[in-house]
């Protein structure tokens, strides 16, 4: 059965360019959409979902590690630690941001907020740090590709799957603190 | 031939491909814009449009209440927000078939991209009821989008279209790549619109609506701007979201496209000038480019047009409800439709025969803060704990509409889903429930704000003591004192739980604290 890199005609790597895939996916989509004279629901769906799997590096590189055991386990336990804690804290500003109702109660919550995003944003930078890592390590196995270690590219999958989840869940905080309390422009 | 059909909360509009054209059909009057509006006149024959709305108690902004469950009352008969709509569907009908003087069958009709799956297939009900067969229900920023690319089939570029209609807000972000239009992300409030600007400054003036109507389209003041600030205000968190969503920065758009008719409004390109960083586009007709877009989609259906593929997203998150009462996503929001997704469900004990699942969408962590979709029971063969097991299929399709199937691993058979929808809340029932919390209402009120008021104090009271830690001596002399004062009273008429001293007194205090909230955002923001 073709899988998502025979369905989108995408060499079978670990480094793919976002773009190249999402060229891929309109190309093919042009003549496979259920609106199109030539289209297939059946076919465009199986399109849609390998499109999915090839744009996210965690999905990605589980794909590739075939029936390898993707470890469970965060890349950096520590940075998870103080990830959770900020979330936490993000979001009991927010609540007490959300309950005040008077301009005095609010401009109490403003620090919190603020000391809540400038814990959120040092994590981003970190988490941001560890892809950029990824990404090297991506482009370095694609060099010496197909020579792999055994459970090379299943350690890899882990990883990326903690720092796509992390980074979702700070940038989400980021932007609902800078909802709650614009940042002041100067 | 296909029509395409806007179907606005305000306006709506039909027309169709004519030798590769799009075209609007008009009325017999010359108009290609009809009222929203649907009333019944004394020998009680319905009517719609303009000659509907010098009529008694004519029907208006239909399309809130589409998918809501509610009723409405059209000229003494209760009937559902579908059957109103499927009137004004009717009426457009009737238009394209004397332009075309050909029978109409087949429909695109436009709905917000925001419109959830019982809104969706409400606004489709509505078609069927109208002698439609609904070929696609169509997001209208996609729509527009198209109407605004036609012309730049060549290109690659990204655009946001920012969709503030009468009663409904969307805002989407799109790839446009040599035909293909993708969608790649979207967000909006479908409770949200220039019905809203004329609400706030009927209020605001003391005015009625028709009237706040007009003031706005002939004489915005910079008084109207202020009380219409707030409503536009909402729209700026849902900007946000959409370029988070897409992955892009507002930076990297090659272009923002206006339409609806809020838009005309100066303040309103000014706010999402702000926004975007940029000078709105406004080379689409506000009130036409959604109904153009829905011809031009109805033209690909119909193979007229051709080099155009659009790739629309599912706007909110689907998923099930697990134990312990969380939502399990199994659509991100912002996901390329058509699109399926298998679930596998086993028994949890031995010879369980059913399972029910219930379905949701929305984007909250708690199962109960999601909208509820429906509920629906997948059938066991007996078999021992984790052996029986049954696939689910969900599938969301091009209209954004969700289908269910579910196939039994051991037979291979698939079986089509009924969802149980959770909105069917009977009339009489509906009834009841208001007849009851009137009966109520006056003893709630009385109760209800002096709990509201002493919440007021209990949250101002700590504030004042913590506004004071943080300000030390920088407080003028006797400010403290004055304060203070006030302060006690409203902790003595608090104890007393008088409800008119307490509310009198806690405005006192408010007044009192202002300087010192001022104050106080100053220092903390450096």
């Amino acid at each position: 059965m073709p899988d998502a890199f025979d369905l989108l005609e995408l060499p079978r790597r670990p480094w793919l360019d976002p773009h190249d895939v999402r060229r891929a996916f309109q190309e093919r989509a042009r003549s496979l959409h259920p609106d199109s004279a030539t289209g297939d629901a059946e076919q465009f769906a199986a399109l849609n979902a390998a499109q999915q799997t090839l744009a996210d590096p965690a999905a990605r590189l589980r794909l590739l590690a075939g029936d390898a055991p993707v470890p469970a386990t965060p890349p950096d336990a520590e940075l998870g630690f103080r990830i959770g804690t900020a979330l936490q804290n993000a979001d009991t500003a927010l609540t007490k941001h959300a309950r005040a109702t008077h301009p005095l109660a609010r401009a109490l919550v403003v620090t919190e907020i603020a000391r809540a995003r400038s814990a959120i944003d040092a994590l981003l930078m970190a988490v941001v740090a560890h892809q950029r890592d990824l990404e090297k390590s991506l482009k370095a196995l694609d060099e010496r590709w197909p020579d792999v270690t055994p459970g090379e590219i299943a350690t890899l999958a882990g990883a990326a799957t903690f720092l796509a989840r992390w980074r979702r869940q700070l940038e989400e905080s980021r932007l609902a603190l800078d909802i709650a309390s614009p940042m002041p422009t100067r | 031939m296909i029509v395409g059909i806007d179907l606005g909360t305000t306006n709506s509009l039909i027309g169709a491909m004519d030798s590769g054209f799009p075209v609007l059909f008009a009325d017999a009057d010359g108009h290609r814009l009809t009222p929203s509006v649907v009333a019944r006149n004394d020998a009680g024959e319905v009517v719609v449009g303009r000659a509907a709305q010098t009529l008694a108690a004519p029907v208006r902004s239909v399309k809130r209440l589409i998918g809501s469950g509610k009723s409405v009352e059209l000229g003494g008969v209760r009937t559902t927000p579908e059957e109103v709509s499927a009137e004004i569907l009717r009426h457009l009908k009737r238009i394209a078939e004397k332009a075309t003087g050909a029978e109409v069958r087949e429909a695109v009709i436009t709905v917000p991209a925001y419109f959830n799956d019982a809104q969706r297939a409400a606004t489709k009900r509505a078609g069927e009821l109208a002698g439609f067969e609904v070929r696609r229900l169509l997001a209208e920023p996609t729509a527009a989008a198209l109407a605004y690319g036609l012309d730049k089939l060549g290109e690659r570029s990204k655009v946001a279209v920012y969709d503030l209609g009468g009663g409904t807000f969307d805002i989407s972000i799109l790839e446009l790549a040599e035909g293909v239009f993708q969608v790649l992300s979207t967000h909006g409030d479908t409770q949200l619109g220039g019905d809203d600007f004329d609400a706030a400054i009927a209020g605001e003036f003391g005015i009625d609506r028709e009237l706040a109507r007009k003031r706005k389209e002939e004489a915005p003041d910079p008084r109207m701007d202020a009380v219409c600030l707030p409503v536009l205000e909402r729209t700026r968190a849902h900007c946000l979201r959409a370029l988070a969503d897409a992955g892009i920065a507002a930076g990297d758009l090659d272009a923002v496209v206006l339409v609806g008719g809020a838009t005309r409004m100066p303040m309103v390109r000014r706010f999402i000038g702000e926004i975007f960083g940029r000078e709105p586009n406004t080379s689409q007709h506000p009130d036409e480019a959604v109904a153009l877009g829905a011809v031009l989609q109805a033209g690909v259906l119909e193979g007229s047009v051709r080099e155009v593929t659009l790739l629309d997203v599912t706007p909110l998150s689907l998923g099930i409800e697990t134990f312990g009462g969380l939502m399990n996503v199994l659509i991100p929001r912002n996901t390329t439709i058509p699109v399926k997704k298998g679930e596998m469900f086993t028994n949890a004990v031995a010879n369980q025969r059913s399972m029910r699942i219930t379905v949701l969408q929305g984007e909250r962590e708690l199962a109960k803060d999601n909208w509820k979709l429906g509920e629906f029971d997948i059938e066991f063969t007996p078999a021992p704990k984790g052996q029986a097991r049954v696939g689910v299929q969900f599938e969301i399709d091009a209209n954004g509409i969700l289908h269910v199937l579910a196939r039994d691993i051991a037979t291979g058979r698939d079986t089509r889903v009924e969802i149980r929808s959770a909105v069917d809340v009977a009339d009489d029932a509906v009834e009841k429930m208001i007849g009851e919390s009137v009966e109520h209402a006056f003893e709630d009120m009385a109760d209800r704000q002096l709990a509201e008021a002493k919440l007021k104090a209990e949250e101002m009271l700590p504030a004042i003591d913590a506004a004071y830690a943080q300000l030390g001596d920088e407080l003028p002399p006797g400010e403290r004192e004055r304060i203070d004062a006030i302060a006690e009273s409203v902790r003595a008429a608090m104890a007393e739980g008088h409800l008119a001293k307490l509310k009198k007194r806690l405005a006192e205090l408010d007044e009192a604290t202002q300087d010192l909230a001022t104050r106080l955002l100053e220092k903390l923001m450096g």
